[in-house]
This record gives C-alpha cells, sequence and structure tokens, in this order.
C-alpha cells in the first residue's frame, strides 16, 4: 500500500501501454500454435498437499503447513476443555510467547482464527476447517489478496513451474500472529568486480 | 553488420574467406585466443609425439588421458552447430576432464529445449523486500567467482518517488526494507530481439528455441561486445580464473549453464537451463521467500506468468528500444 505511488510514477514514466497489450496479444497467438501440450511431470509428492477445489480458477495443490504431531501437542492439555473453562486461576497462563502483532486488538484475537473447542482447527464463517486450509479463515478479511493467490501473483510454487499448480499457503510465508515480513541484512555482501580484475 | 564481421577479420588478422562458413567453423578462436596452439598444430609431429607411443614412458595413464581429452576439447566446434553425438561426446569429455583435473563429479546435460515451451519471467516490484537471497542461490546455483561474489542479479534500492532504476541503488548492504523504497531487480531479460546477438562476432551467443540466450563459454572470445550490446547491463566477463572450490561447486550442470567457465570469457543468468529445462523453477525464484519472483511457460494460458500478463498491469524496461524482453515487472 505504502509503495503504490511512488510506482505509478515509473508506469506513466516507462510503460508504454499499447506495448503492453501488444505483447499480450502476440503469446495469445503464440498459444494457438503449440501442438502438444507439455507432459505433465509427477515428481513432487503429493501427501505433502491438500486439493483446492473451492475456486472460480483452475483447482490446485496447497502445501500442508499442519501434521497430527502438532494436532496432538494441542490436544494434550486443550482436549475436553472449551477454551472459556481455561481461562482463570485453574489452569496456568500458556502461550505467553505467541504476541499477537495482527491488526487491531479490537478487530484481533485469538479465537477471530482459532476455533474455541478445537483450537486447532480454524474459523471460517460459523464453521471451522482443518489447519491446512487456514488460507480461508485468512481470506475472509483478506479477499484482494485471496484473488490474487489464486490467480498465481501473489504467493508462490512450492514446485518447478512444469507440474501441476501447487502452492504454498499463507501460513508457509507469513507467521500468523505477526503476518508482516521483517528486516533483515541482506545473505550476501555486494558484488565486487575489482576483485576479479587482471586488467593490465 | 556485414561491416562489422569485416572490421573483425582486419582486427584478428583473419584473411577474407570466400566461404563465409570456413570462416565461421575453422579455429578463429583458437589463433586469436590461445595462439601458442597454433604454432604446435602447425609443426606437424609435436602433437603425435605428446599423444604418441614414446610419451607413454614419462607421463602416466591418465595425465596421458587429460592431454587428449584436452586436446580433442579444445578443437571442438560451436556447440549450436554440433551435431547430437558431438555433443555427447562434448558432453562426456567434459565431465571426464572434471574427474581427471579436480577430482570433481560432474554431470553436464546437453538437454534441448522442451517443444512448446518459451520461456518467461515476472517481478512484482511491490513484494520485493531487497533480502537478495535471489543472488545467493544464483552465485551458488551458477557456480559464479567466489572472489568478487559474481552475481548476474541486481536489486535495486529506490527510493519512493524516484523515477526509475537509473535512480536506485544496487550496492547497498543494509538492513532491508526500508522504509520510502522499493526494490527492483533486473538480470538477463532473453529478449526477443536480444541486441547482443548479432553483435557476436564468433557466433557464441545465441537465442534458443525455448527463448533462452546462451553462451558457449568455450567459443566466445572475450571481445565484450555483447556486454557493450546489452541495455540491460546483464553481461558478467571474467578477467581472472573465477574461483569456485570443489566442495561448493554445483554438480549438476548443462553445457550452456552452470558449468566451470574460464578466464576471459562472458557469462550471464539462463534462467538456470539446468534447472528449467527440468522442469524446475531458476535457483532465484526457487530462493526467494517473497514469491516477487514468477516463472513459468508463456505459451501456457494457465500458467501463472500468462495470468500475470494479463490481468496485472505490467511493464518492461526499456521497451522503446524494440528488444522485446522477456522479463515484466508488475504490482498488486
Ligand atoms: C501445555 C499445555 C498446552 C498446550 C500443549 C497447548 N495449549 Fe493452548 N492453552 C493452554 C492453556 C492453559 C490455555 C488457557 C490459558 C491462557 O489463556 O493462556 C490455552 C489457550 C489457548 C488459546 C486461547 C488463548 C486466549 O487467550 O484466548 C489458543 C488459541 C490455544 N491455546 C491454542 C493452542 C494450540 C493451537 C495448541 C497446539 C499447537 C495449543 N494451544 C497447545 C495450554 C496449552
Ligand atoms: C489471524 C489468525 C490467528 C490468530 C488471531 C491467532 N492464531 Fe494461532 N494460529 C493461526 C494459524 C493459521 C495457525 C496454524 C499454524 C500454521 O499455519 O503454521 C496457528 C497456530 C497456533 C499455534 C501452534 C503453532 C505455533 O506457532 O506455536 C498456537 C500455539 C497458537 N496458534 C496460539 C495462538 C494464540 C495463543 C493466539 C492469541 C494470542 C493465536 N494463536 C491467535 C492463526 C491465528
Ligand atoms: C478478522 C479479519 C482478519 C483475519 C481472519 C486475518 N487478517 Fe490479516 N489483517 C487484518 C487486518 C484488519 C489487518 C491490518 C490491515 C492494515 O493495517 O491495513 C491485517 C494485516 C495483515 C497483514 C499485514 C498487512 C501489513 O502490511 O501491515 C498480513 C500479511 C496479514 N494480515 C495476513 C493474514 C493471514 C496470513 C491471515 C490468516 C492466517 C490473516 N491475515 C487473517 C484482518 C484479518
Ligand atoms: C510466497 C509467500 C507468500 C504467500 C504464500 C502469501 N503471501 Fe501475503 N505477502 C507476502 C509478501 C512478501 C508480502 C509483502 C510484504 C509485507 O508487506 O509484509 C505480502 C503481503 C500480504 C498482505 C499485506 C498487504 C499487501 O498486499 O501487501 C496481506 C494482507 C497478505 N499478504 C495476505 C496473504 C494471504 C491471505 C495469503 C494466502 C491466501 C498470502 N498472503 C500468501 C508473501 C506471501
Amino acid at each position: 500500500m505504502k509503495k503504490i505511488f511512488p510506482i505509478l510514477l515509473i508506469l506513466t514514466a516507462a510503460c508504454h501501454p499499447h506495448h503492453g497489450s501488444n505483447s499480450k496479444s502476440k503469446y495469445k497467438e503464440l498459444t494457438n500454435q503449440v501442438k502438444n501440450k507439455v507432459s505433465v511431470k509427477e515428481v513432487f509428492n503429493k501427501d505433502n498437499f491438500v486439493e483446492w477445489t473451492e475456486t472460480k480458477a483452475q483447482p490446485f495443490l496447497v502445501e500442508k503447513v499442519w501434521n497430527e504431531a502438532k494436532e496432538n501437542g494441542c490436544k494434550s492439555c486443550h482436549s475436553g476443555f472449551a477454551l472459556s473453562k481455561m481461562k482463570g486461576k485453574k489452569h496456568k497462563r500458556a502461550h505467553w510467547n505467541i504476541v499477537l502483532k495482527h491488526a487491531d486488538s479490537k478487530i484481533m484475537n485469538c479465537t477471530t482464527c482459532h476455533n474455541d473447542d478445537e483450537v486447532w482447527r480454524f474459523k471460517v464463517g460459523k464453521s471451522k476447517v482443518h489447519a491446512n486450509k487456514s488460507a480461508k479463515t485468512c481470506m475472509q478479511c483478506h479477499f484482494k489478496q485471496a484473488n490474487d493467490w489464486e490467480l498465481g501473483s501473489h504467493g508462490k510454487r512450492s514446485v518447478g513451474w512444469q507440474t501441476e499448480r501447487a502452492i504454498k499457503s499463507c501460513t508457509s510465508c507469513h507467521n500468523p500472529h505477526r503476518p508482516v515480513f521483517g528486516k533483515r541484512v541482506p545473505k550476501l555482501a555486494p558484488y565486487r568486480p575489482e576483485n576479479n580484475e587482471e586488467r593490465l | 553488420m556485414k561491416g562489422l564481421r569485416e572490421r573483425l577479420k582486419s582486427f584478428l588478422g583473419l584473411e577474407e574467406s570466400e566461404n563465409p562458413s570456413k570462416f565461421d567453423f575453422l579455429g578463429r578462436k583458437k589463433q586469436s585466443r590461445r595462439g601458442f596452439l597454433k604454432d604446435a598444430t602447425t609443426t606437424a609431429g609435436i602433437g603425435a609425439s605428446i599423444m604418441g607411443v614414446g610419451a607413454s614412458t614419462l607421463i602416466g595413464e591418465e595425465e596421458k588421458e587429460k592431454l587428449s581429452l584436452s586436446w580433442e576439447n579444445y578443437f571442438k566446434s560451436n556447440y549450436k552447430y554440433m551435431s547430437k553425438r558431438d555433443r555427447k561426446k562434448a558432453v562426456k569429455r567434459l565431465e571426464r576432464l572434471a574427474k581427471l583435473k579436480r577430482d570433481e563429479n560432474v554431470s553436464i546435460s546437453d538437454k534441448d529445449a522442451i517443444p512448446g515451451v518459451l520461456f518467461g519471467y515476472a517481478f512484482n516490484i511491490s513484494k520485493c523486500e531487497g533480502y537478495m537471497d535471489c543472488i545467493k542461490a544464483c552465485l551458488e546455483e551458477n557456480n559464479l567467482d567466489r572472489k568478487s561474489n559474481m552475481q548476474y542479479i541486481k536489486v535495486f534500492e529506490v527510493e519512493n518517488g524516484t523515477l526509475s532504476v537509473e535512480n536506485g541503488d544496487n550496492h547497498f548492504f543494509h538492513e532491508t526494507p526500508t522504509d520510502e523504497h522499493f526494490y527492483m531487480g533486473t538480470q538477463c531479460m532473453h529478449c526477443e530481439n536480444p541486441p547482443c546477438v548479432p553483435v557476436c562476432p564468433t557466433e557464441a551467443t545465441w537465442k534458443e528455441n525455448d527463448g533462452i540466450v546462451v553462451v558457449d563459454y568455450d567459443w566466445c572470445i572475450g571481445c565484450r561486445y555483447c556486454e557493450a550490446a546489452c541495455p540491460y547491463e546483464a553481461r558478467r566477463f571474467n578477467w581472472a580464473e573465477p574461483e569456485v572450490s570443489s566442495d561448493q561447486l554445483t554438480t549438476n550442470q548443462h553445457y550452456l549453464g552452470n558449468r566451470r567457465k574460464a578466464k576471459g570469457v562472458m557469462e550471464k543468468c539462463t534462467f538456470c537451463i539446468q534447472r528449467s529445462r527440468e522442469g524446475e523453477n531458476p535457483a532465484c525464484v526457487e530462493a526467494c521467500p517473497t514469491g516477487a519472483r514468477v516463472f513459468g511457460n508463456l505459451l501456457d494460458p494457465n500458467s501463472e506468468i500468462r495470468k500475470i500478463i494479463e490481468t496485472k498491469k505490467v511493464f518492461r524496461l526499456k521497451e522503446e528500444l524494440g528488444t522485446e524482453p522477456k522479463f515484466w515487472y508488475y504490482m498488486d
């Protein structure tokens, strides 16, 4: 959001609208020339993905972010207790390490997303979904990003370009509790061409 | 173009040939780049004596094999014009030489372009955070010189409100993202009309059928015309012998891709040809934690890259030059 203003400037400076549309139509034409479709290689393990058919777009696969072990972890404390019963004096305070930095506390608290009775399930409207489909929880509020994600311009593929579409879930990239990407130092020192010069 | 070729021929001290194909395929490179060997070839008998019976008593079997392979490797022709069989041979030779010279077990592919595929790339300027994971992955995947930290990719930090990458800084080294800036990556754009190709005097660089612009490192004479011709500053020259230690070497290689390069040759991004032709994404795409880099087949209407080009406001750098780069920028 904060970035849009300057980028618009770039567009007006560098973008030639007719060129853009030319390139689009050009690749449409090229498509019509393709006779044999590229074979789809099954190089990845589908067990690591869930099917995503609830879309206007072509169905695709979404990388799993959750597993049995994690779920059993939650159950070891949460089984048999509704959250409302757990809070208070009888139970020690838990999850002190999770600090929400996501929207306003008026909008967001733990049970905005987590189901009250089964904390390892996530709220979508009045129903709940498995953690591997938690993207649906996010999509309720972030529909623009959700659209882009379905389209392929937000998020990323989990596997190569050639296989059927298999992509990362929202929480593969965003920590649901503090979703903004942090600052960090680049992983690599800058290019020093002078270190590779024996000109004389 | 003719004029340039003429000039180059005289520059290289080559005679006018009646038959241009002869000019194209006969040891021009050897004469210019490794003149010392020319003497050896013209002095009949020396070659034979190196490889001959007499030598076997002086040098070991492996040394002999190495010499003979280097010899053959030296006289191979331009990859572009090699038969499938010659390519296989050339590849086997290079693999064996890597083993003999440095004890490296490399596997070099000669895989052709996949029919029905034209590669394209899209870069989301509202997602890139300037982390440079892409550059690191690229350097490692493509066996780039570690001494200089050679980089095919440049990431520019551009101040909000400024107009182009020209005002950006690609030598920053601090925590990113910084406020009031956005990030923009450039690399070889694999133009449909690549201006770097026609200027090459030895046809050492060309565009493959899947759109990847490649270099035959063994056919490059290092004149750097291509570097000058590229409007995107995408080509890198090895002024010195590139240094990559054996334990850091990526051993899955392609003849036109990430194999070891020598001093005096040009190299550049190949969309990781050794990966992309196997159905994988280039290393930069795979390494990017933000999803700002999208790669795919432009001829597949269901690919992400096509969806982006069709539904987002996209632009390309220096479109007015007519180079038709296959590298689009977009934002949310
Ligand atoms: C060591 C026991 C323990 C484990 C294991 C555990 N919890 Fe909890 N959890 C608690 C307790 C106790 C509370 C209530 C006290 C509190 O508010 O901290 C709680 C509260 C919560 C809340 C509501 C917090 C609030 O303030 O509304 C959520 C959501 C939650 N847990 C999710 C999980 C999930 C998901 C897992 C599994 C990954 C899990 N918990 C595992 C003990 C546990
Ligand atoms: C924006 C929705 C959202 C909110 C709000 C939220 N969570 Fe979560 N939480 C998730 C999702 C989704 C996961 C599943 C983890 C994944 O996808 O990797 C998760 C996982 C967890 C886990 C297990 C994994 C871990 O990171 O340790 C715990 C424990 C947890 N949440 C506790 C809480 C507590 C306590 C709160 C309130 C302070 C809270 N959550 C608020 C969405 C949310
Ligand atoms: C109840 C609605 C709601 C749900 C559910 C929700 N979010 Fe949010 N989210 C918000 C709001 C509101 C903001 C603050 C937007 C702003 O500051 O403009 C926000 C902010 C964000 C941001 C950062 C925006 C920025 O740059 O400051 C990200 C990333 C994000 N959410 C991701 C997620 C993910 C991933 C999930 C699912 C695990 C999720 N959200 C679930 C309401 C929601
Ligand atoms: C490949 C990783 C990745 C995936 C997967 C991903 N995002 Fe994001 N998302 C990003 C990056 C990078 C940003 C921009 C960084 C920032 O501003 O913090 C971003 C920004 C956002 C924002 C802030 C507003 C904006 O558009 O800049 C929201 C909200 C958001 N994402 C929601 C989602 C939701 C919902 C999903 C799943 C449907 C999702 N993201 C999937 C990487 C991802």
